[in-house]
């Protein structure tokens, strides 16, 4: 070849090399990568934070995708909440009675001695102020002090970071109160925008300039919170009238007309996993439909608490169970608020949005579908969701991560390759042995937790008989978040010490 | 008289003789297309030139020249060195792998034809084995598409009785009614998420067999024209046909080892008994159109298309009573395929033929799963024959077929991966003229 030759080959090369840059530098970077946020992101699951479940967090799947490094604040199983398992599943003639127990509330940290900031700084619980405010200093901050230890507030250790590549997922608590209390009160259970405007300004502001001015990452949106199986699964229609062929609702105490002390509550109303106890025991039921031996006779005609209520003298909350159509609207309205200043706010600051909400609604709609093995967000036999109801399980983060994954892809330039759904389809998540099975309960913890809580259908596509099935062919997923369910417990936690 | 119980009976004998069991079909979806040695030696390119009996299937019209009483015998075997399929992420997951059963099938054909007026009408008999479908996986219980499909065969055999004519000496035409009986068996597992462990478990196998031997009606016809001595051309036609399957499907309950789940699953669903059910599938109109052409006195090239209206089989209904009715959209397509063969007249008694084909899949990508997976291929083919005695002529064929390569990543049932098949099909005919 030629020397002239050989220069204009070279110099060609040359141009197309730089032609090529800027296309490939778009690509993220996995150098460092953090994921911000609340409970989902710290892969919580079934009310507890506990090693098997941390390791499918979705931030973690997405990870090993990537082949990025990825430190966890890992609780040894049996994980700390407590961790809620299926003990029975007792068949009645009202239909299938789950019985709950929960596991030693002895995990410890296995990871604590990590001499910088975990990549998953995500913490239970928080809402958008939290993140940019909480630092506790001593071990009575509970799980926050695990996760963060005295090293600066989440928003703080992010940015020390200096992330090439962040996941911010933070929100859900600032909503997710007021569907867990059946209560929606701004101030109370509903985060006012006028903390959460100022609060996302900083939270942007700052990981913008530890990122080098330009946001590198993604910004996810709040999930409908009224759509998880916390909320959806109890039906408020106890039976129907033979004579009238009308709906028997539920009995509460909540928007009755005049003053009077009981109603049936309002057509449209949900009645949160937390309902189920009380209908076991006969409240919210009309006593006319019961037998006259059913026990349920000693408490029905009472009212379900539609509101949540605090003993004065003791300062205790005991949530409300029924969420009416108007405190649904309420809880969509602050969400779809949130959302416009996670996007616009987000956007602005560099980063690509992921549409949780548009997700979730997407698999709450169609669900998933492996091979005709359909993955609902339904409450025991969907399995996008874990046993409180609200988080969801390792599946259901594998199918957040797996769209987390086809955004970055499609907005970045990756490759990454999308999870392998089998492990968390078929063992339940990725760890050597998979899901563990429930324990023994005593006979007095069975009747503790037993409740009938479901549809009467909610068998109904138990089984799935699968001769092949055109299903809607849908990308992927989102989630919803809050406080883990226990079906018996009047009192949830509060401050730092709450686990959600 | 033959009453319709023997007529069944009967009919079923047939369907058994005449195909085992195809592994997969060999012409496009679920046709099949091997109904004589000779003319799978010219790649199936025989519309034109249609002498032997088999022209029952590939032109009625072809069988209006002969002159003697004459029979044929045939049968293909099938082999698969190659039908396997790697997984791809998100599900089964690139780890994922299976291969397809391979025992030796076969499907076989016979006809016979007797002159009326020799050498200008003539009268054929026959059956031959239009369609066929078996996709049997290796290790049922552990194959990961084993919800969607363990194994599905569909079994169909054609009888048919044709009139040809010579109406001059460059024209013929050939026309008779096709009877179709079909069977079809399914198997799978169901699935279902247990809620003590999070794992989505087997909890029932599926069985379905059709009962009886659905009989269905349909035609065929075929014209052949020769302009001049070197040069014929044809054309040939078998109309479609929608088969009604009933049957028993039994759900049997796999115990999951955990009492109160078993317990839920059985008294939701009618576990261990034999259930009414019910599907129908849609058979396509076949029109193939050629031409044959003497090269020299001992070659002859012949080169034909076939169109085949698969667009009718778009959705399959399946009904069994206490389950939920499934409906499985296929959007299939119309599709055409080229044959193209070189025969030689080696000697006297020796004939040799060479062929390929190359074969459009109807099968679109989202439909490509466990139950089917169909592809576009590639085959080239060997034969000879034999000319025993004034008698007995035997021919031998070989059909080697490429599945190309198919990746899915639009899967209905979001099952991708890549599918490989490879197959070969040696087949034997006989002849005896009297």
């Amino acid at each position: 070849m030629k020397t002239s030759s050989l220069f204009r080959s070279l110099a060609t090369l040359a141009v197309a090399a730089l032609l090529a840059f800027p296309a490939a530098a778009q690509q993220a970077d996995f150098t460092t990568f953090v994921t911000m946020g609340d409970s989902l992101t710290a892969g919580f699951t079934d009310g507890c934070l506990v090693d098997y479940a941390q390791r499918d967090s979705w931030g973690a799947i997405v990870a090993r995708a990537a082949g990025a490094t990825f430190e966890q604040p890992i609780i040894k199983s049996p994980g700390l909440g407590p961790c809620t398992y299926l003990q029975r599943l007792l068949l009645t003639s009202s239909g299938a009675v789950p019985v709950f127990g929960t596991r030693p509330n002895t995990g410890v940290p296995t990871n604590a001695t990590l001499a910088r900031p975990y990549n998953n700084l995500g913490v239970p619980g928080f809402t958008i102020h939290d993140l940019v405010t909480k630092n506790p200093t001593t071990p009575a901050g509970g799980l926050t002090y695990l996760i963060l230890r005295g090293l600066g507030t989440q928003l703080q250790q992010a940015a020390a970071l200096k992330p090439t590549f962040v996941v911010i997922d933070i929100g859900n608590n600032d909503v997710l109160g007021a569907a867990y209390y059946a209560t929606a009160l701004e101030g109370v259970t509903l985060t006012p925008m006028a903390s959460i405007v100022p609060d996302l300004d900083q939270i942007f502001t700052t990981m913008k300039a530890a990122q080098g001015g330009t946001g590198k990452g993604i910004v996810a949106t709040l999930p409908d919170v009224t759509s998880i199986p916390f909320v959806t699964t109890v039906s408020p229609i106890l039976g129907i009238n033979p004579s009238t062929g009308n709906p028997i609702y539920a009995l509460t105490d909540e928007d009755c007309p005049g003053s009077a002390p009981v109603c049936q509550v309002t057509p449209g109303s949900y009645l949160t996993l937390l309902s189920s106890s009380y209908l076991a025991q006969g409240y919210g039921i009309p006593c006319a439909i019961l037998s006259p031996s059913d026990p349920r006779q000693a408490n029905c005609n009472k009212p379900l608490p539609g509101n949540l209520k605090i003993n004065p003298s003791t300062g205790a909350i005991t949530p409300g169970v029924v969420l009416t159509p108007a405190e649904v609207e309420k809880i969509r309205k602050r969400t779809a608020e949130i959302n416009y200043q996670i996007v616009t706010k987000g956007q602005a600051a560099g980063y690509k949005v992921f549409d949780i909400n548009g997700f979730f609604a997407d698999v709450v709609a169609h669900g998933r579908n492996y091979g005709v093995l359909q993955v609902s967000t339904a409450f025991l036999t969907g399995g996008f969701f874990g046993y409180d109801g609200t988080h969801p399980s390792s599946l259901g983060y594998a199918i957040t991560a797996d769209e987390i994954i086809q955004l970055i892809n499609a907005a970045y330039g990756n490759n990454l390759p999308r999870p392998d759904m089998s492990p968390f389809l078929f063992n339940g998540n990725t760890s050597s042995g998979g899901y563990p099975s429930g324990g023994a309960l005593s006979a007095e913890e069975q009747l503790l937790w037993a409740a009938g809580i479901f549809h009467p259908d909610t068998f109904q596509e138990l089984v799935q008989y699968s001769l092949p099935e055109v299903s809607a062919r849908r990308s992927i997923p989102g989630n919803p978040h809050g406080t883990p369910v226990s079906p018996n417990r009047e009192t949830p936690r509060s401050g730092e010490d709450r686990v959600n | 008289m033959l009453n319709l119980k023997s007529f069944r009976l009967v009919s079923g004998a047939f369907l058994a003789v005449a195909l085992v069991a195809a592994p997969q079909a060999w012409g496009a979806g679920f046709s099949l297309y091997e109904q004589g040695a000779r003319a799978t030696a010219l790649g199936g390119a025989f519309v034109a030139q249609a002498d032997d009996p088999s022209a029952m299937f590939f032109n009625p019209a072809g069988n209006a020249f002969n002159e003697k009483l004459t029979l044929y015998g045939g049968a293909f075997g099938i082999i698969r060195p190659t039908a396997d399929f790697s997984g791809a992420n998100p599900f089964p997951g690139s780890g994922s792998t299976a291969a397809m059963k391979n025992p030796l099938y076969w499907i076989g054909n016979g006809y016979g034809v007797l002159p009326i007026k020799p050498g200008s009408v003539n009268l054929a008999v026959g059956f031959w084995t239009p369609a066929g479908l078996g996709v049997p996986w290796e290790n049922p219980d552990q194959f990961s598409g084993r919800f969607i499909s363990q194994r599905v065969d569909i079994r169909q055999v054609a009888l048919s009785a044709q009139i040809s004519a010579k109406l001059a000496d460059w024209i013929a035409i050939g026309a008779g009614p096709e009877i179709r009986i079909s069977d079809v068996k399914l198997s799978q597992n169901a699935g279902a998420l247990n809620p003590f462990n999070n794992r989505f478990t087997d909890v029932g196998h599926l069985s379905l067999i059709s009962e009886g031997t659905p009989v269905d009606w349909t035609w065929n016809a075929g014209i052949l024209i020769k302009p001049c001595d070197r040069l014929r051309f044809g054309a040939s036609y078998h109309g479609n046909v929608k088969v009604n399957f009933s049957g028993t499907a039994t759900l049997y309950q796999i115990p999951t080892g955990y009492p109160d789940f078993d317990a839920a699953v059985a008294a939701k669903y009618p576990m261990n008994k034999p259930l009414p059910g019910s599907t129908a599938l849609e058979f396509p109109a076949l029109l193939t159109f050629g031409l044959s052409y003497d090269l020299s006195p001992k070659l002859t090239l012949n080169v034909d298309a076939n169109y085949t209206w698969w667009d009718v089989f778009s959705e399959t209904t399946i009904t069994i009573q206490g389950l939920p009715t499934k409906h499985i959209e296929h959007g299939w397509n119309n599709t055409w395929s080229i044959r193209g063969g070189l025969g030689y007249q080696a000697s006297k008694n020796v004939w040799l033929g060479v062929g390929a084909l190359y074969d459009t899949t109807p099968q679109p990508d989202f439909d490509v799963g466990p139950l089917l997976p169909d592809a576009n291929r590639t085959g080239a083919s060997i034969g000879a024959g034999f000319q025993l005695s004034h008698m007995f002529r035997v021919e031998l064929s070989t059909l080697f077929i490429w599945f190309h390569e198919r990746t899915t990543t639009t899967n209905e049932n979001n099952f991708n991966g890549t599918y490989r098949v490879f197959a070969i099909l040696p087949g034997i005919g006989i002849k005896s003229t009297f």
